[in-house]
């Protein structure tokens, strides 16, 4: 059975004064802002004291330094900060090797497959949290979830210093009474409108259905909805799907010159790359495709399409107007080279005029994906590959 | 009596209960007497959590009376069922004020670290709960409060923030990984940490005697990873508590010793 991903997400609170404390440990009890502006300075980020005093990151320097007229403050020093945050992921990669860090102060890694080394996901955390205070006396928020989805929602729920875990299969119930604003994809005009029609929680918009979701929020309603029942659009950690890639090679024992055999055989070498792709929960938005031809030329085209393709009968119908855009040359083919590209999770949205359609397809589909997974790929073809053979 | 420290905080160790008799044996010698269990507690460990007070209303005398025989430990005390369990919204007050009374007896010697309010499964985080809550946290807030939750709902921001805001403490569990247990969830909401260790008894967590429940012996990797958990907790907490609950056949004790030695060691 394959490991699932468990995510660990680091969440360094007021990341910029973080870093001047890791820096210099003795500013831990002061009051101190790292501050940022030419005339009107706005604060960045501040020490755990200036907080306590109701100092906090987005207020105007003048209204703090009423507040606390002894304040220090700092620039604002990227270089710290880029020095600090390096230190951070240094000591994170000695836990995994499969690490991103998208902003200061805030890492995620894959632990999966690291049990041996360091024990359960949440005893790793663990470990980890203590090893960051410890070499960089900084205290940190770390949450550890199926998804980095969930994961940075746990983050920002526990923040500023705490460890969670939400364990496999208990997303949705975690995020349920979730204040909104946590929610990624929620901000301020976001949260006001749901405010409005009453929302307050992430479960309640768990709670929508698909026509619900569109209708309230618009087209992002199905990914928010989604998002709230703790299921993440990209669920890759390193690569973004977007550099990911499912491909297949078909060599013709001839070179061939007939439309409708090149066709043939590039749909079934797509039947067979489309049930990977959907074993893995994903639909591709581009097709790539490198033709080698007779006169050792290579030739490469790509076609971005407006709809995420799934299906086997989606793809058919892409490929036939995408292979005769392709075949420029009066020259025969020898082989090809065919690509899936920009894949995401396969989260199909609604059609308003279509639905059961849609389903008896899915449901088709479904049928067929199970017998070629139990018999081979070749046990069931579409009628267009059958010149292929 | 003395106290680990690790970091800038003290780290205290102890059990839920010391009042057993099958721990005569395993823990209190042979022939040991009642009255003299807590006195040969409070040599091996400087905090005890009490949890009788759950199932009788302690009375002034009587916690008076404890904090003199043992005057060097420090005393957790569990919240009568009336005021989590088996609520009464009309009579709570009531039963608060005779509980406060009580405990003003630790309060008064210095010797109370925590009022623990340990809420069921069943305290679902609805608004009647909610607003329940907060008065009772009103009510006693003259002690350090700390409250455990056993439904999961509780574990959002605006619990932590409220917390925090009151500054009572959110207990810290270890339990079994069954279905409709918590999760792991360490928050410091205020300058005490409190770890409840119940034992990892899958088996027998839902649907059996209280006893039977607990029965369990931590392993030695499984305290050293509570170490590490106790650490992380120190960090932000000026005090960490640490209570063993599997304390079915003086197990709790065989480990508050074991981890007692493992934070020396570090």
């Amino acid at each position: 059975m394959a490991l699932k991903s468990t995510i660990i997400n680091i969440n360094i609170a007021n990341f910029a004064a973080s870093a001047e404390i890791a820096k210099e440990p003795s500013l831990a009890k002061k009051a101190f802002v790292v501050a940022k502006g030419e005339r009107n300075k706005i604060i960045l980020s501040s020490s755990p004291v200036a907080l306590s005093e109701q100092i906090f990151p987005g207020m105007y320097l003048s209204r703090a330094l009423q507040i606390e007229p002894k304040l220090t403050v700092l620039d604002s020093n990227s270089q710290t900060n880029t020095t600090i945050n390096n230190a951070l992921v240094k000591i994170a990669s000695s836990y995994s090797p499969t690490l991103v860090s998208p902003s200061l102060g805030n890492l995620f890694l894959d632990v999966k497959g690291t049990e041996r080394l360091f024990g359960e996901p949440v005893d790793c955390a663990l470990a980890l949290k203590n090893e960051i205070y410890d070499k960089l006396n900084m205290g940190s928020a770390i949450a550890v979830a199926p998804n980095k989805l969930v994961a940075k929602v746990v983050s920002d729920t526990i923040s500023p210093i705490g460890i969670a875990q939400v364990k496999w299969g208990e997303e949705a119930s975690f995020l349920a009474k979730q204040d909104l604003k946590l929610l990624p994809g929620v901000g301020l005009a976001t949260y006001k409108l749901l405010n409005v029609a009453g929302f307050s929680q992430i479960g309640e918009i768990a709670q929508l259905s698909d026509a619900e979701a569109v209708s309230l929020l618009g087209k992002r309603g199905l990914s928010l909805r989604n998002a709230a029942l703790g299921l993440e659009a990209n669920p890759f950690l390193l690569d973004s799907p977007k550099e990911q890639a499912i491909a297949r090679k078909v060599t013709f024992f001839e070179p061939a010159l007939n439309y409708d055999a090149i066709l043939a055989a590039t749909i079934a070498a797509a039947e067979d790359a489309s049930l990977e792709m959907r074993k893995q929960k994903l639909s591709t938005q581009t097709l790539f495709l490198r033709l080698f031809w007779a006169d050792n030329s290579i030739s490469e085209h790509k076609e971005r399409f407006k709809n995420f393709l799934t299906l086997d009968c989606e793809l058919r119908e892409a490929l036939s107007s995408f292979i005769a855009k392709s075949l420029t040359k009066r020259i025969r083919l020898k082989a090809l080279l065919l690509k899936f590209l920009d894949l995401e999770s396969s989260f199909s949205e609604v059609d308003f005029f279509n639905f059961e359609n849609i389903t008896s397809k899915k449901k088709l589909q479904n049928s067929i994906d199970l017998l070629r997974s139990k018999f081979g790929s070749e046990i069931i073809r579409s009628g267009t590959t059958l010149y292929y053979g | 009596m003395y106290s680990i420290y690790w970091s800038m905080s003290s780290i205290l160790v102890g059990t839920s209960g010391y009042s057993y008799k099958e721990w005569v044996g395993p823990f209190y010698p042979l022939k040991t007497k009642n009255e003299q269990y807590l006195p040969f507690y409070s040599s091996y460990f400087s905090t005890v959590e009490l949890n009788f007070s759950y199932y009788r209303m302690p009375n002034y005398n009587q916690l008076e009376q404890m904090a003199l025989v043992a005057s060097d430990i420090l005393f957790s005390i569990k919240a009568h069922q009336s005021l989590t369990h088996n609520i009464n919204l009309n009579s709570w007050r009531l039963e608060a004020l005779e509980y406060q009374k009580a405990v003003a007896a630790l309060a008064k010697s210095n010797s109370l670290s925590a009022v623990l309010l340990q809420f069921p499964y069943s305290f679902y985080y609805e608004v009647q709960q909610r607003l329940y809550l907060a008065k009772l946290l009103d009510a006693l807030k003259s002690f350090p409060l700390a409250v455990e939750f056993r439904n999961s709902q509780w574990y959002n921001n605006r619990t932590f923030d409220e917390l925090r805001r009151r500054e009572v403490t959110l207990v810290s569990l270890d339990l079994p990984s069954a279905k409709n247990t918590p999760p792991i969830v360490d928050v410091i909401t205020s300058s005490v940490a409190y770890l409840r260790l119940h034992g990892r008894n899958e088996r027998t967590w839902w649907d059996s005697d209280t006893s039977s429940r607990y029965d369990y012996l931590y392993n030695e990797l499984e305290l050293n990873r509570i170490v590490q958990r106790i650490n992380s907790l120190a960090t932000s907490a000026k005090t960490v508590l640490v209570y063993f609950n599997n304390h079915r056949n003086g197990q709790a004790t065989v480990n508050a010793k074991t981890l007692k030695e493992l934070l020396k060691r570090q």
